[in-house]
Protein backbone atom coordinates (compact mmCIF):
# COMPACT_ATOMS: atom_id res chain seq x y z
CA UNK A 1 0.00 0.00 0.00
CA UNK A 2 1.57 3.85 -0.83
CA UNK A 3 0.25 5.70 1.51
CA UNK A 4 2.54 8.78 1.28
CA UNK A 5 0.46 11.12 3.01
CA UNK A 6 0.73 9.05 6.57
CA UNK A 7 3.52 11.43 7.73
CA UNK A 8 1.15 14.89 7.48
CA UNK A 9 -0.08 16.58 10.06
CA UNK A 10 -3.69 16.26 11.88
CA UNK A 11 -5.11 19.01 9.52
CA UNK A 12 -3.97 17.80 6.45
CA UNK A 13 -4.97 14.17 7.06
CA UNK A 14 -8.20 14.79 7.83
CA UNK A 15 -8.62 16.83 5.01
CA UNK A 16 -6.81 14.07 3.10
CA UNK A 17 -9.41 12.21 0.94
CA UNK A 18 -7.86 9.20 0.94
CA UNK A 19 -7.21 9.14 4.33
CA UNK A 20 -10.54 9.76 4.83
CA UNK A 21 -12.06 7.19 2.40
CA UNK A 22 -9.70 4.63 3.83
CA UNK A 23 -11.02 5.36 8.09
CA UNK A 24 -14.41 5.22 6.68
CA UNK A 25 -14.40 2.03 4.67
CA UNK A 26 -12.42 0.37 7.32
CA UNK A 27 -14.20 -2.75 8.61
CA UNK A 28 -11.97 -1.75 12.13
CA UNK A 29 -10.83 1.53 12.99
CA UNK A 30 -8.51 0.36 15.66
CA UNK A 31 -7.06 -2.39 13.42
CA UNK A 32 -6.74 0.31 11.09
CA UNK A 33 -5.15 2.34 13.24
CA UNK A 34 -2.87 0.02 14.66
CA UNK A 35 -1.33 -0.98 11.11
CA UNK A 36 -0.96 3.06 10.37
CA UNK A 37 0.88 3.39 13.18
CA UNK A 38 3.12 0.54 12.73
CA UNK A 39 3.86 2.15 9.01
CA UNK A 40 4.27 5.34 10.57
CA UNK A 41 5.10 5.43 14.23
CA UNK A 42 7.15 8.31 14.13
CA UNK A 43 3.46 10.46 13.28
CA UNK A 44 1.60 8.07 15.72
CA UNK A 45 0.01 10.58 17.46
CA UNK A 46 -1.11 12.77 14.58
CA UNK A 47 -2.56 9.61 13.14
CA UNK A 48 -4.45 8.72 16.63
CA UNK A 49 -6.22 12.18 16.47
CA UNK A 50 -6.70 11.73 12.75
CA UNK A 51 -8.61 8.65 12.91
CA UNK A 52 -10.27 9.53 15.75
CA UNK A 53 -11.50 12.75 14.69
CA UNK A 54 -13.09 11.15 11.59
CA UNK A 55 -14.68 8.68 14.03
CA UNK A 56 -16.65 11.21 16.02
CA UNK A 57 -17.55 13.36 12.93
CA UNK A 58 -19.12 9.70 11.53
CA UNK A 59 -20.75 8.80 14.80
CA UNK A 60 -22.72 12.53 15.09
CA UNK A 61 -25.80 11.67 13.36
CA UNK A 62 -28.90 12.10 15.15
CA UNK A 63 -31.93 9.25 14.41
CA UNK A 64 -35.50 11.00 14.59
CA UNK A 65 -37.53 8.44 16.39
CA UNK A 66 -39.49 6.44 13.94
CA UNK A 67 -43.37 7.72 15.45
CA UNK A 68 -42.05 11.01 14.74
CA UNK A 69 -40.85 10.27 11.41
CA UNK A 70 -43.62 8.51 10.36
CA UNK A 71 -46.21 10.89 11.44
CA UNK A 72 -44.13 13.84 9.05
CA UNK A 73 -44.10 11.62 6.05
CA UNK A 74 -48.17 11.38 6.49
CA UNK A 75 -48.58 14.89 7.18
CA UNK A 76 -46.11 15.83 3.97
CA UNK A 77 -48.08 13.11 1.74
CA UNK A 78 -51.53 14.45 3.22
CA UNK A 79 -50.92 18.02 2.56
CA UNK A 80 -53.07 19.08 -0.02
CA UNK A 81 -50.72 21.90 -1.02
CA UNK A 82 -48.50 19.28 -2.22
CA UNK A 83 -50.87 18.09 -5.55
CA UNK A 84 -51.37 21.82 -6.73
CA UNK A 85 -48.22 23.76 -6.31
CA UNK A 86 -49.84 26.78 -7.45
CA UNK A 87 -51.54 27.33 -3.97
CA UNK A 88 -48.86 28.64 -2.08
CA UNK A 89 -47.60 31.20 -4.65
CA UNK A 90 -50.97 32.61 -5.22
CA UNK A 91 -51.92 32.96 -1.42
CA UNK A 92 -48.77 34.85 -0.74
CA UNK A 93 -49.44 37.21 -3.58
CA UNK A 94 -52.79 38.35 -2.21
CA UNK A 95 -51.43 38.58 1.53
CA UNK A 96 -48.56 41.13 0.66
CA UNK A 97 -49.37 43.00 -2.16
CA UNK A 98 -52.67 43.65 -3.38
CA UNK A 99 -53.59 45.14 0.24
CA UNK A 100 -56.65 46.20 -0.71
CA UNK A 101 -58.23 43.38 -2.21
CA UNK A 102 -57.02 41.11 0.89
CA UNK A 103 -59.01 43.28 3.11
CA UNK A 104 -61.95 42.90 0.99
CA UNK A 105 -61.43 39.37 1.22
CA UNK A 106 -61.23 39.35 4.93
CA UNK A 107 -64.29 41.34 5.40
CA UNK A 108 -66.47 39.10 3.45
CA UNK A 109 -64.88 36.59 5.15
CA UNK A 110 -65.59 37.47 8.46
CA UNK A 111 -69.41 37.76 7.42
CA UNK A 112 -69.10 34.20 5.83
CA UNK A 113 -67.34 33.22 9.11
CA UNK A 114 -69.95 34.56 11.10
CA UNK A 115 -72.95 32.46 9.57
CA UNK A 116 -70.82 29.71 9.67
CA UNK A 117 -69.62 29.99 13.07
CA UNK A 118 -73.15 30.32 14.49
CA UNK A 119 -74.07 26.92 12.79
CA UNK A 120 -71.23 25.50 14.22
CA UNK A 121 -71.90 26.37 17.57
CA UNK A 122 -75.70 25.27 17.52
CA UNK A 123 -74.61 22.14 16.45
CA UNK A 124 -71.96 22.49 19.51
CA UNK A 125 -74.76 22.77 21.95
CA UNK A 126 -77.20 20.60 20.16
CA UNK A 127 -76.23 16.99 22.13
CA UNK A 128 -74.76 18.27 25.66
CA UNK A 129 -72.34 16.16 27.20
CA UNK A 130 -73.55 13.24 28.46
CA UNK A 131 -72.93 11.85 32.19
CA UNK A 132 -72.61 8.19 31.30
CA UNK A 133 -71.13 7.45 27.83
CA UNK A 134 -68.94 8.29 25.42
CA UNK A 135 -69.74 8.21 21.69
CA UNK A 136 -68.67 9.57 18.31
CA UNK A 137 -71.48 11.57 16.60
CA UNK A 138 -71.02 11.29 12.59
CA UNK A 139 -72.29 13.62 10.34
CA UNK A 140 -75.83 11.94 9.13
CA UNK A 141 -76.36 11.82 13.32
CA UNK A 142 -75.89 8.45 13.82
CA UNK A 143 -74.17 7.66 17.58
CA UNK A 144 -71.93 4.77 18.30
CA UNK A 145 -71.17 4.23 21.63
CA UNK A 146 -67.65 4.28 23.07
CA UNK A 147 -67.40 1.56 26.00
CA UNK A 148 -63.65 2.00 26.51
CA UNK A 149 -61.94 4.99 28.26
CA UNK A 150 -58.77 5.93 26.45
CA UNK A 151 -59.29 5.21 23.42
CA UNK A 152 -57.94 6.40 20.27
CA UNK A 153 -60.23 7.77 17.25
CA UNK A 154 -58.74 7.90 14.31
CA UNK A 155 -59.90 9.98 11.03
CA UNK A 156 -57.01 10.31 9.36
CA UNK A 157 -56.19 6.47 8.53
CA UNK A 158 -58.36 5.92 5.56
CA UNK A 159 -60.89 8.42 3.98
CA UNK A 160 -64.70 7.48 4.62
CA UNK A 161 -63.58 5.29 8.13
CA UNK A 162 -63.15 6.08 11.51
CA UNK A 163 -60.67 3.75 12.71
CA UNK A 164 -61.14 3.42 16.60
CA UNK A 165 -58.31 1.73 18.32
CA UNK A 166 -57.51 0.78 22.02
CA UNK A 167 -53.42 0.64 22.52
CA UNK A 168 -52.53 -0.08 18.68
CA UNK A 169 -55.23 -2.66 18.33
CA UNK A 170 -58.71 -1.89 16.33
CA UNK A 171 -62.14 -1.78 18.58
CA UNK A 172 -64.30 -0.80 15.85
CA UNK A 173 -64.14 0.61 11.96
CA UNK A 174 -67.15 2.97 11.21
CA UNK A 175 -68.19 3.68 7.62
CA UNK A 176 -68.06 7.51 7.57
CA UNK A 177 -69.26 9.01 3.83
CA UNK A 178 -71.23 11.93 4.15
CA UNK A 179 -73.05 13.80 1.19
CA UNK A 180 -71.30 16.26 2.47
CA UNK A 181 -67.89 16.30 3.45
CA UNK A 182 -68.30 19.48 5.19
CA UNK A 183 -70.91 18.24 7.55
CA UNK A 184 -70.04 18.39 11.26
CA UNK A 185 -69.01 15.41 13.55
CA UNK A 186 -68.30 14.88 16.80
CA UNK A 187 -66.50 13.39 19.92
CA UNK A 188 -68.81 13.57 23.34
CA UNK A 189 -66.42 12.78 26.64
CA UNK A 190 -68.51 11.84 29.64
CA UNK A 191 -67.35 12.75 33.10
CA UNK A 192 -65.29 10.33 33.93
CA UNK A 193 -63.13 9.57 30.62
CA UNK A 194 -60.88 10.63 28.50
CA UNK A 195 -60.19 10.41 24.83
CA UNK A 196 -58.02 10.75 22.04
CA UNK A 197 -58.82 11.93 18.40
CA UNK A 198 -56.95 12.04 15.57
CA UNK A 199 -58.31 14.75 12.65
CA UNK A 200 -58.58 14.47 9.13
CA UNK A 201 -55.26 16.43 8.78
CA UNK A 202 -53.38 14.65 11.41
CA UNK A 203 -54.09 16.74 14.18
CA UNK A 204 -54.48 15.05 17.56
CA UNK A 205 -56.33 16.22 20.03
CA UNK A 206 -56.74 14.79 23.85
CA UNK A 207 -59.91 15.60 25.08
CA UNK A 208 -60.10 15.91 28.63
CA UNK A 209 -63.73 14.73 31.07
CA UNK A 210 -66.30 16.04 30.42
CA UNK A 211 -65.84 17.59 26.95
CA UNK A 212 -66.72 17.83 23.46
CA UNK A 213 -65.00 18.53 20.17
CA UNK A 214 -67.16 19.43 17.05
CA UNK A 215 -65.06 19.06 13.81
CA UNK A 216 -66.15 18.39 10.08
CA UNK A 217 -64.71 14.62 8.85
CA UNK A 218 -62.75 15.91 6.19
CA UNK A 219 -61.27 20.14 6.39
CA UNK A 220 -61.79 21.82 3.38
CA UNK A 221 -61.40 25.20 2.36
CA UNK A 222 -59.07 27.30 3.61
CA UNK A 223 -59.07 26.94 7.61
CA UNK A 224 -59.79 24.06 10.27
CA UNK A 225 -61.83 24.98 12.15
CA UNK A 226 -63.23 23.09 15.44
CA UNK A 227 -65.85 23.89 18.01
CA UNK A 228 -64.65 22.78 21.92
CA UNK A 229 -66.45 22.53 24.95
CA UNK A 230 -64.06 21.67 27.85
CA UNK A 231 -60.83 21.12 28.11
CA UNK A 232 -58.39 19.70 25.36
CA UNK A 233 -54.73 19.28 24.88
CA UNK A 234 -54.17 20.14 20.83
CA UNK A 235 -51.06 18.87 18.97
CA UNK A 236 -51.99 20.94 15.19
CA UNK A 237 -50.17 19.84 12.23
CA UNK A 238 -48.73 22.37 10.33
CA UNK A 239 -50.04 24.03 7.72
CA UNK A 240 -49.02 28.04 6.91
CA UNK A 241 -51.91 28.02 4.66
CA UNK A 242 -54.91 26.99 6.20
CA UNK A 243 -54.91 28.21 10.25
CA UNK A 244 -56.55 25.87 12.36
CA UNK A 245 -59.14 27.48 14.93
CA UNK A 246 -60.80 26.20 17.82
CA UNK A 247 -63.79 28.23 18.84
CA UNK A 248 -65.59 28.07 22.79
CA UNK A 249 -68.40 29.24 24.13
CA UNK A 250 -65.79 32.17 25.38
CA UNK A 251 -62.61 32.34 23.35
CA UNK A 252 -61.40 31.90 19.87
CA UNK A 253 -57.95 30.31 19.35
CA UNK A 254 -56.48 30.87 16.49
CA UNK A 255 -52.78 28.87 15.50
CA UNK A 256 -50.74 27.80 12.77
CA UNK A 257 -48.95 24.47 13.74
CA UNK A 258 -48.13 24.21 17.05
CA UNK A 259 -49.02 22.31 20.80
CA UNK A 260 -51.33 23.97 23.02
CA UNK A 261 -54.02 23.50 25.66
CA UNK A 262 -57.68 25.25 25.79
CA UNK A 263 -59.92 24.97 28.58
CA UNK A 264 -63.07 26.34 28.45
CA UNK A 265 -66.05 24.53 30.82
CA UNK A 266 -69.51 26.26 31.24
CA UNK A 267 -69.15 26.05 35.07
CA UNK A 268 -65.41 27.25 35.38
CA UNK A 269 -64.85 31.20 35.94
CA UNK A 270 -61.83 31.10 33.88
CA UNK A 271 -61.50 29.60 30.05
CA UNK A 272 -57.55 30.03 29.00
CA UNK A 273 -55.40 29.10 26.50
CA UNK A 274 -51.79 27.69 27.34
CA UNK A 275 -49.38 27.68 24.79
CA UNK A 276 -46.58 24.98 24.98
CA UNK A 277 -45.06 25.66 21.41
CA UNK A 278 -45.66 27.71 18.33
CA UNK A 279 -47.37 30.89 18.59
CA UNK A 280 -51.06 31.33 18.97
CA UNK A 281 -53.67 34.27 18.58
CA UNK A 282 -56.76 34.39 21.00
CA UNK A 283 -59.94 36.60 20.84
CA UNK A 284 -63.25 36.29 22.57
CA UNK A 285 -66.07 34.64 20.41
CA UNK A 286 -68.59 36.37 18.67
CA UNK A 287 -66.44 40.10 19.27
CA UNK A 288 -64.72 39.95 15.73
CA UNK A 289 -65.17 42.65 14.70
CA UNK A 290 -65.20 44.68 17.90
CA UNK A 291 -61.90 43.43 19.98
CA UNK A 292 -57.98 42.85 19.00
CA UNK A 293 -57.27 39.28 18.67
CA UNK A 294 -53.67 38.91 21.76
CA UNK A 295 -50.99 36.79 20.65
CA UNK A 296 -49.44 34.49 23.16
CA UNK A 297 -45.76 32.93 23.14
CA UNK A 298 -44.58 29.93 24.54
CA UNK A 299 -44.57 29.85 28.18
CA UNK A 300 -47.83 32.11 28.72
CA UNK A 301 -51.52 31.87 28.88
CA UNK A 302 -53.88 33.35 28.20
CA UNK A 303 -57.23 33.53 30.40
CA UNK A 304 -60.50 34.51 29.91
CA UNK A 305 -63.14 35.38 33.06
CA UNK A 306 -66.82 34.43 32.21
CA UNK A 307 -67.46 37.28 35.27
CA UNK A 308 -65.66 40.43 34.08
CA UNK A 309 -65.27 39.24 30.71
CA UNK A 310 -61.64 40.42 29.74
CA UNK A 311 -58.70 38.79 28.32
CA UNK A 312 -55.45 39.36 30.13
CA UNK A 313 -52.26 37.25 29.51
CA UNK A 314 -49.77 35.81 32.34
CA UNK A 315 -46.67 34.26 32.31
CA UNK A 316 -47.52 30.72 33.68
CA UNK A 317 -45.47 27.19 34.54
CA UNK A 318 -47.07 25.13 31.49
CA UNK A 319 -46.96 21.67 33.17
CA UNK A 320 -49.43 22.73 35.93
CA UNK A 321 -52.21 22.72 32.69
CA UNK A 322 -51.25 20.53 30.30
CA UNK A 323 -49.59 17.66 32.90
CA UNK A 324 -53.60 15.97 32.72
CA UNK A 325 -52.91 14.42 29.72
CA UNK A 326 -50.08 12.48 31.58
CA UNK A 327 -52.67 11.58 34.50
CA UNK A 328 -51.73 13.92 36.71
CA UNK A 329 -53.23 16.83 38.11
CA UNK A 330 -50.66 19.66 38.72
CA UNK A 331 -51.64 22.59 41.09
CA UNK A 332 -50.01 25.11 42.90
CA UNK A 333 -51.45 27.18 45.16
CA UNK A 334 -55.16 26.99 44.28
CA UNK A 335 -58.14 26.54 46.48
CA UNK A 336 -59.76 22.99 47.96
CA UNK A 337 -62.76 24.35 46.02
CA UNK A 338 -60.82 24.37 42.22
CA UNK A 339 -59.18 21.05 43.15
CA UNK A 340 -62.70 19.49 44.14
CA UNK A 341 -64.44 20.90 40.66
CA UNK A 342 -61.70 19.40 38.86
CA UNK A 343 -61.69 16.00 40.54
CA UNK A 344 -66.01 15.85 40.37
CA UNK A 345 -65.21 15.78 36.59
CA UNK A 346 -62.53 13.58 36.20
CA UNK A 347 -64.12 10.88 38.40
CA UNK A 348 -67.78 11.51 37.83
CA UNK A 349 -68.10 11.82 41.65
CA UNK A 350 -70.34 14.04 43.91
CA UNK A 351 -67.92 15.42 46.27
CA UNK A 352 -69.85 17.84 49.10
CA UNK A 353 -67.66 19.76 51.31
CA UNK A 354 -69.11 20.64 54.91
CA UNK A 355 -67.37 23.63 56.55
CA UNK A 356 -66.91 26.53 53.93
CA UNK A 357 -63.61 27.33 55.22
CA UNK A 358 -62.32 24.18 54.21
CA UNK A 359 -63.10 24.81 50.77
CA UNK A 360 -60.52 27.73 50.62
CA UNK A 361 -57.39 26.03 51.68
CA UNK A 362 -55.26 26.49 49.69
CA UNK A 363 -53.02 23.22 48.10
CA UNK A 364 -49.93 23.13 45.41
CA UNK A 365 -48.66 19.73 44.73
CA UNK A 366 -49.69 16.48 42.00
CA UNK A 367 -52.34 14.67 42.29
CA UNK A 368 -51.92 11.41 40.44
CA UNK A 369 -55.52 10.77 38.67
CA UNK A 370 -54.86 7.11 37.12
CA UNK A 371 -55.69 5.57 40.11
CA UNK A 372 -58.81 5.09 42.13
CA UNK A 373 -61.05 7.75 43.28
CA UNK A 374 -60.91 6.11 47.00
CA UNK A 375 -56.71 6.99 47.23
CA UNK A 376 -57.38 10.67 45.56
CA UNK A 377 -60.06 11.32 48.15
CA UNK A 378 -57.51 10.05 50.85
CA UNK A 379 -54.99 12.04 49.04
CA UNK A 380 -57.32 15.27 49.63
CA UNK A 381 -58.21 14.65 52.94
CA UNK A 382 -54.65 13.81 54.45
CA UNK A 383 -53.76 17.36 52.49
CA UNK A 384 -56.24 19.52 54.11
CA UNK A 385 -56.46 17.76 57.37
CA UNK A 386 -59.81 16.89 57.49
CA UNK A 387 -61.90 13.72 57.04
CA UNK A 388 -64.23 11.90 54.78
CA UNK A 389 -67.20 9.55 54.29
CA UNK A 390 -68.77 7.77 51.55
CA UNK A 391 -72.42 7.89 52.02
CA UNK A 392 -73.39 5.94 49.04
CA UNK A 393 -70.95 4.79 46.21
CA UNK A 394 -69.79 7.92 44.05
CA UNK A 395 -70.50 10.26 46.84
CA UNK A 396 -68.01 11.67 49.13
CA UNK A 397 -68.46 13.79 52.01
CA UNK A 398 -65.29 15.92 53.49
CA UNK A 399 -65.64 17.43 56.84
CA UNK A 400 -63.76 18.75 59.76
CA UNK A 401 -61.81 16.90 62.42
CA UNK B 1 -23.62 5.24 -6.73
CA UNK B 2 -25.46 7.03 -4.35
CA UNK B 3 -25.22 10.33 -6.58
CA UNK B 4 -27.16 8.29 -9.45
CA UNK B 5 -29.99 6.92 -7.05
CA UNK B 6 -30.40 10.19 -5.87
CA UNK B 7 -30.57 11.37 -9.68
CA UNK B 8 -33.20 9.04 -10.39
CA UNK B 9 -35.12 9.56 -7.32
CA UNK B 10 -34.81 13.00 -8.41
CA UNK B 11 -36.15 12.65 -11.92
CA UNK B 12 -38.79 10.17 -10.48
CA UNK B 13 -40.14 12.70 -8.10
CA UNK B 14 -40.38 15.62 -10.82
CA UNK B 15 -42.60 13.15 -12.85
CA UNK B 16 -44.75 12.94 -10.62
CA UNK B 17 -43.73 9.60 -8.35
CA UNK B 18 -45.43 9.85 -5.39
CA UNK B 19 -43.47 6.73 -3.48
CA UNK B 20 -39.95 9.20 -5.04
CA UNK B 21 -41.33 11.18 -1.99
CA UNK B 22 -41.01 8.92 0.55
CA UNK B 23 -38.16 7.21 -0.68
CA UNK B 24 -36.23 10.60 -0.57
CA UNK B 25 -37.65 11.58 2.73
CA UNK B 26 -36.58 8.41 4.32
CA UNK B 27 -33.17 8.42 2.70
CA UNK B 28 -32.78 12.32 3.94
CA UNK B 29 -34.72 12.59 7.30
CA UNK B 30 -31.95 11.49 9.99
CA UNK B 31 -29.64 13.58 7.92
CA UNK B 32 -31.42 16.56 8.00
CA UNK B 33 -32.45 16.01 11.47
CA UNK B 34 -28.76 15.62 12.69
CA UNK B 35 -27.90 19.26 10.53
CA UNK B 36 -31.47 20.73 12.06
CA UNK B 37 -29.84 20.15 15.47
CA UNK B 38 -26.48 21.08 15.14
CA UNK B 39 -28.08 24.88 13.69
CA UNK B 40 -30.71 25.44 16.35
CA UNK B 41 -30.66 22.40 18.88
CA UNK B 42 -34.33 22.64 19.11
CA UNK B 43 -35.68 19.40 18.64
CA UNK B 44 -39.56 20.28 17.45
CA UNK B 45 -38.52 23.30 15.73
CA UNK B 46 -36.18 20.87 13.57
CA UNK B 47 -38.71 18.56 12.78
CA UNK B 48 -41.46 21.09 12.43
CA UNK B 49 -39.08 22.71 9.52
CA UNK B 50 -38.12 19.52 7.83
CA UNK B 51 -41.83 18.89 7.54
CA UNK B 52 -42.06 22.70 5.45
CA UNK B 53 -38.69 22.00 3.86
CA UNK B 54 -40.71 18.65 2.19
CA UNK B 55 -44.37 20.21 1.77
CA UNK B 56 -42.35 23.15 -0.38
CA UNK B 57 -40.70 20.53 -2.61
CA UNK B 58 -43.97 19.28 -3.09
CA UNK B 59 -45.61 22.16 -4.27
CA UNK B 60 -42.26 23.60 -6.19
CA UNK B 61 -41.38 20.79 -7.77
CA UNK B 62 -43.09 21.45 -11.32
CA UNK B 63 -40.29 24.68 -10.87
CA UNK B 64 -37.64 22.23 -9.75
CA UNK B 65 -34.71 21.43 -12.48
CA UNK B 66 -33.49 17.94 -13.24
CA UNK B 67 -30.69 16.91 -12.67
CA UNK B 68 -30.05 18.63 -9.12
CA UNK B 69 -28.52 17.97 -6.13
CA UNK B 70 -30.79 16.69 -3.52
CA UNK B 71 -29.06 16.42 -0.74
CA UNK B 72 -27.65 20.19 -1.37
CA UNK B 73 -31.25 21.27 -2.27
CA UNK B 74 -32.77 19.89 1.10
CA UNK B 75 -30.08 21.19 3.54
CA UNK B 76 -30.39 24.56 1.99
CA UNK B 77 -33.79 24.58 2.35
CA UNK B 78 -33.91 23.77 5.88
CA UNK B 79 -30.71 25.69 6.59
CA UNK B 80 -32.42 28.84 5.45
CA UNK B 81 -36.07 27.54 6.63
CA UNK B 82 -34.71 27.26 10.64
CA UNK B 83 -32.73 30.49 10.07
CA UNK B 84 -36.26 32.50 9.20
CA UNK B 85 -38.26 30.71 12.08
CA UNK B 86 -34.97 31.68 14.30
CA UNK B 87 -34.69 35.08 13.45
CA UNK B 88 -39.06 35.66 13.73
CA UNK B 89 -37.90 34.88 17.66
CA UNK B 90 -41.14 32.58 18.16
CA UNK B 91 -39.13 30.16 19.66
CA UNK B 92 -36.30 31.91 21.13
CA UNK B 93 -37.24 30.96 24.70
CA UNK B 94 -37.34 27.45 23.45
CA UNK B 95 -33.76 27.54 21.95
CA UNK B 96 -31.75 28.94 24.37
CA UNK B 97 -32.86 25.81 27.25
CA UNK B 98 -31.72 23.74 24.44
CA UNK B 99 -28.74 20.99 24.57
CA UNK B 100 -26.22 20.13 21.76
CA UNK B 101 -24.97 16.68 21.35
CA UNK B 102 -21.59 16.98 22.33
CA UNK B 103 -22.62 17.88 25.59
CA UNK B 104 -25.06 15.12 25.89
CA UNK B 105 -22.50 12.70 25.50
CA UNK B 106 -20.52 12.60 28.43
CA UNK B 107 -17.83 9.62 28.37
CA UNK B 108 -18.84 6.86 30.25
CA UNK B 109 -16.55 6.44 33.57
CA UNK B 110 -13.58 3.55 32.69
CA UNK B 111 -13.76 0.47 33.85
CA UNK B 112 -11.21 -0.81 36.50
CA UNK B 113 -9.09 -2.55 34.55
CA UNK B 114 -8.66 -0.53 30.89
CA UNK B 115 -5.74 -0.92 28.82
CA UNK B 116 -2.92 2.10 28.20
CA UNK B 117 -4.67 1.80 24.48
CA UNK B 118 -8.01 2.11 26.08
CA UNK B 119 -6.91 4.95 28.12
CA UNK B 120 -4.86 6.65 25.60
CA UNK B 121 -7.80 6.04 23.03
CA UNK B 122 -11.00 7.66 25.75
CA UNK B 123 -8.38 10.71 26.17
CA UNK B 124 -7.91 11.68 22.75
CA UNK B 125 -12.01 11.18 22.70
CA UNK B 126 -12.55 12.88 25.59
CA UNK B 127 -9.41 16.10 24.02
CA UNK B 128 -11.55 16.13 20.52
CA UNK B 129 -14.97 16.72 21.66
CA UNK B 130 -13.81 19.31 24.16
CA UNK B 131 -12.24 20.71 21.37
CA UNK B 132 -15.45 20.65 19.50
CA UNK B 133 -18.02 22.27 22.05
CA UNK B 134 -15.43 24.85 22.20
CA UNK B 135 -16.64 26.25 18.72
CA UNK B 136 -19.37 28.51 17.24
CA UNK B 137 -22.19 27.27 15.80
CA UNK B 138 -20.88 28.20 12.37
CA UNK B 139 -17.89 26.16 12.98
CA UNK B 140 -19.51 23.00 13.98
CA UNK B 141 -21.99 23.39 11.18
CA UNK B 142 -19.43 23.24 9.01
CA UNK B 143 -17.41 20.43 10.62
CA UNK B 144 -21.04 18.26 10.49
CA UNK B 145 -20.98 19.08 6.56
CA UNK B 146 -17.66 18.33 5.41
CA UNK B 147 -17.16 15.62 8.05
CA UNK B 148 -20.32 14.55 9.23
CA UNK B 149 -22.14 14.28 5.91
CA UNK B 150 -18.77 14.13 3.39
CA UNK B 151 -19.67 17.05 1.43
CA UNK B 152 -17.44 18.58 -0.67
CA UNK B 153 -16.07 22.27 -1.34
CA UNK B 154 -18.96 23.10 -4.01
CA UNK B 155 -22.01 21.40 -2.11
CA UNK B 156 -20.92 23.13 1.35
CA UNK B 157 -20.82 26.51 -0.06
CA UNK B 158 -24.10 26.34 -2.12
CA UNK B 159 -25.56 25.35 1.09
CA UNK B 160 -24.15 28.02 3.36
CA UNK B 161 -24.66 31.02 0.58
CA UNK B 162 -20.86 31.75 0.43
CA UNK B 163 -18.20 31.30 -1.99
CA UNK B 164 -15.71 28.19 -2.33
CA UNK B 165 -13.06 30.16 -0.93
CA UNK B 166 -15.02 31.35 1.86
CA UNK B 167 -15.98 27.86 2.80
CA UNK B 168 -12.41 26.93 2.60
CA UNK B 169 -11.21 29.27 4.83
CA UNK B 170 -13.52 28.65 7.22
CA UNK B 171 -13.10 25.26 7.63
CA UNK B 172 -9.40 25.95 7.78
CA UNK B 173 -9.30 27.95 10.43
CA UNK B 174 -11.75 25.93 12.14
CA UNK B 175 -9.23 23.15 11.97
CA UNK B 176 -6.25 25.07 13.12
CA UNK B 177 -8.74 26.23 16.05
CA UNK B 178 -9.53 22.60 17.14
CA UNK B 179 -5.32 21.72 16.35
CA UNK B 180 -4.87 24.65 18.93
CA UNK B 181 -7.54 23.27 21.33
CA UNK B 182 -6.12 19.54 21.67
CA UNK B 183 -2.58 20.12 22.04
CA UNK B 184 -1.49 17.64 21.28
CA UNK B 185 1.84 17.51 23.01
CA UNK B 186 0.58 17.22 26.12
CA UNK B 187 -0.68 13.88 25.53
CA UNK B 188 2.63 11.99 26.86
CA UNK B 189 3.18 13.40 29.91
CA UNK B 190 -0.71 13.43 30.84
CA UNK B 191 -0.49 9.60 30.48
CA UNK B 192 2.53 9.31 32.58
CA UNK B 193 1.08 11.17 35.43
CA UNK B 194 -2.10 9.33 35.38
CA UNK B 195 -0.24 6.61 35.74
CA UNK B 196 1.67 7.29 38.67
CA UNK B 197 -1.12 8.47 40.30
CA UNK B 198 -2.53 4.97 40.79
Amino acid sequence: MENNFLNSEFTELITNDDFVRMVKDAQDTDKLLNDLVMQCPQNSNDLKYAVEFIRIAREDKQKMQTADSERILKNIQNNPVGKDGRTILFRRLANSKVAAIALLVLAIGALVMFSKQDSLKQFAHKNEVSQNDAMIVLSDGSKHILNENELDINYNSKEGEVVVQKEESVVATIKNEPKNKREFNEVIVPYGQRQHVVLNDGTSVELNAGSKLVFPAVFSGNNRTVYLIGEGYFDVTKDSNRPFIVKTDFIDVKVYGTEFNVTAYKDEELASAVLVEGSVSVKQSDKILKKQALFIKPGEACFYSTVNEELEIKDIDVDLYISWKDGIYNFKDVPLSYVITRVKKYYNVEITVENADLLETKLSGKLLITGDIEEVIQYISRAVECRYEKPKEGNYFLSKY
Amino acid sequence: MEEKADLYLWENLLNGDNNALSDIYKRYVDDLYSYGLKISGNESLVKDCIQEVFIRLMANRKNLVAGSNIHVYLFKSLRSRLLDEMRSGNRRSEILNTKTRFEEEENSPSVEAVTIQNEEQSHIKKKLQTALEGLTEKQREIIFLKFTEGLNYDEISTILGIDKASARTLLYRTLKLIKANIKMKGLILFLFMRYFKK
